[in-house]
């Protein structure tokens, strides 16, 4: 290769037109599945969506202490027309949902649901269908109530209920840290396979090394930042305890919305007796 | 033949719209500078012209070849596209992975499969042309931001590409080290590369720049102007200096 300096004085190989060369090769593993994690880290890159405000929203405390309350109705109750009831007083509240909340429930439910169903599968053959059956229908109800709950609160709310339940600083903290900073790796993760992948110009002859490169940069990368965010919240004032934002007074609506769980939990309690 | 063609092309984020049906014509050999405000879609635009997104709706050619997702889906397609473009990321240090600089700059030759003599070659010129020989045993984690702008640059430039395309590549950088950036840029661009540069700092590539297409908040192209037309007309360039 020639290296004399020309009219550019740029090297002769960068001033000679690229002929792009052509592998034609078998995709390792990592390669085939790449799109699949960049995929997966572009939907955790995306802000969360907006949640509409409401004439009847709740109190977020009111809101957790409910979605608490159901989980532990729909785990011991045992009774059909019970949980029958709780599906209807559910369907109820979906009525009420924004299209967009609707259709955003519905997606992350049925998956999640056909997750739970699907590992849970073998008992079809040990137990048969009616445990199943059984099992498959408790466990969506849980599902779904989770699911309402996260279409129908933000994050903000969440630490602000968790707050007003007297829930500790440093566990409010550390879930509003590895919230926001899962998203943060996420996102560094994404742009630095789309780096990785703008520059494989050709198959890759140890692409587990790249694997390797790639997570160990995160790894300095999230060390570092760790540090930093720490550093500035320290410089903003931070003492170890979360300062509450102003909370929404409770209401009558709100204990209201409480007591069809709080009978039938008494009903629950009582009937067993 | 233009070099890029862009037919009414659109792209939305899932929550917002990224660009706005577009019709641009890039032809081989020029220096383009996209300026626009914050948000205005022109690193959206740099993605979709490295292949790194695909248009929601409308059309892109890249030497007659529609860039499709389904063209993209063929890696060896994708490679040879990648071969042809190379991209300068606005935060360049998600772009730098390797655990030495000489490393970083040499991936992508050896990639190629060019001799280590070549691979040699081309390292030492890219450090030199970057003004980074100083920095070859340094780990590119521990570089300042304006290092590892110079290095990710370095390291794009390596593997030859034909078209070149930087996203705010003078932000971080010393006034001394801007100008040498862009007297190297204009270097390749005498060398029949491609430039396509993206600012908000109208200032900044006032001198360099043969063509600036300017976007509006509203992710569209506002003006397609020559820089010899711009030239004249004072009242615009006072208009983009506040951008």
């Amino acid at each position: 290769m020639t290296n004399q300096p020309s009219k550019t004085d740029l090297p002769t190989w960068l001033q000679t037109p690229n002929q792009p060369i052509t592998k034609r090769h078998r995709q390792p593993f990592w390669a085939r599945n790449q799109r699949h994690l960049q995929a997966l880290l572009v939907r955790l890159a995306q802000p969360a969506p907006a949640i509409p405000a409401t004439r009847w929203q709740l109190a977020p405390h009111i809101k957790l202490l409910r979605l608490g309350l159901l989980l532990l109705l729909i785990a011991l109750i045992n009774n059909g027309l019970f949980l029958w009831g709780l599906a209807l007083l559910l369907g109820a509240q979906l009525l009420i949902l924004a299209p967009s909340q609707l259709r955003r429930f519905l997606r992350s439910w049925l998956f999640s649901s056909l997750m739970a169903v699907i590992i849970v599968l073998p008992t079809y053959w040990l137990n048969g269908p009616a445990t199943l059956l059984w099992f498959g229908f408790k466990t969506s109800l849980i599902l779904a109530n989770a699911q309402y709950y996260r279409a129908t609160t933000n994050f903000q709310d969440l630490l602000t209920g968790l707050k007003t339940l007297h829930c500790p600083d440093v566990f409010i903290m550390t879930l509003a840290i590895a919230i926001t900073y899962l998203r943060m790796l996420g996102n560094y993760l994404l742009q630095t396979m789309e780096a990785l992948s703008l520059r494989t110009v050709a198959p890759a002859k140890h692409p587990y090394r790249l694997i390797g490169a790639l997570f160990g940069n995160l790894y300095l990368k999230s060390y570092t930042y760790a540090l930093a965010l720490y550093a500035a919240m320290e410089a903003r004032g931070f003492n170890g305890h979360y300062a509450k934002p102003a909370a929404k007074p409770t209401r009558w609506r709100d204990y209201l919305s409480l007591s069809p769980y709080v009978a039938l939990m008494a009903l629950l309690i009582f009937w067993r007796n | 033949m233009p070099l890029m063609t862009l037919e009414q092309l659109s792209y939305n984020y899932p929550n917002t719209q990224g660009l706005d049906h577009l019709d641009l014509t890039i032809q081989t050999g020029e220096f383009v500078c996209l300026l626009g405000p914050n948000g205005s879609g022109k690193s959206t635009l740099l993605r979709i012209l490295s292949g790194l997104a695909t248009a929601s709706t409308g059309t892109y050619r890249f030497n007659d070849q529609a860039i499709t997702a389904d063209y993209l889906r063929d890696a060896t397609k994708r490679q040879q596209l990648h071969q042809q473009i190379g991209l300068v990321f606005q935060n360049t240090d998600v772009q730098l992975f390797n655990p030495s600089v000489t490393e970083e700059v040499a991936f992508g030759p050896r990639q190629l499969g060019l001799s280590t003599a070549e691979v040699t070659q081309r390292v030492t010129d890219c450090l030199a042309l970057t003004d980074c020989t100083e920095l070859r045993e340094r780990v590119p984690y521990q570089l300042s931001g304006g290092e590892k702008k110079r290095v990710a640059l370095a390291s794009v430039l390596a593997l030859n590409p034909s078209v070149l395309l930087l996203d705010e590549p003078l932000n971080g950088l010393t006034i001394a080290a801007q100008q040498q950036l862009l007297t190297l840029l204009s270097r390749l661009q005498a060398a029949g590369k491609t430039i396509i540069m993206a600012s908000h700092n109208f200032q900044q590539v006032q001198a360099v720049g043969q063509r600036f297409i300017i976007f509006n908040s509203a992710h569209q192209i506002d003006a397609d102007v020559a820089g010899s037309v711009l030239a004249t007309q004072p009242e615009r360039q006072a208009q983009l200096m506040t951008l």
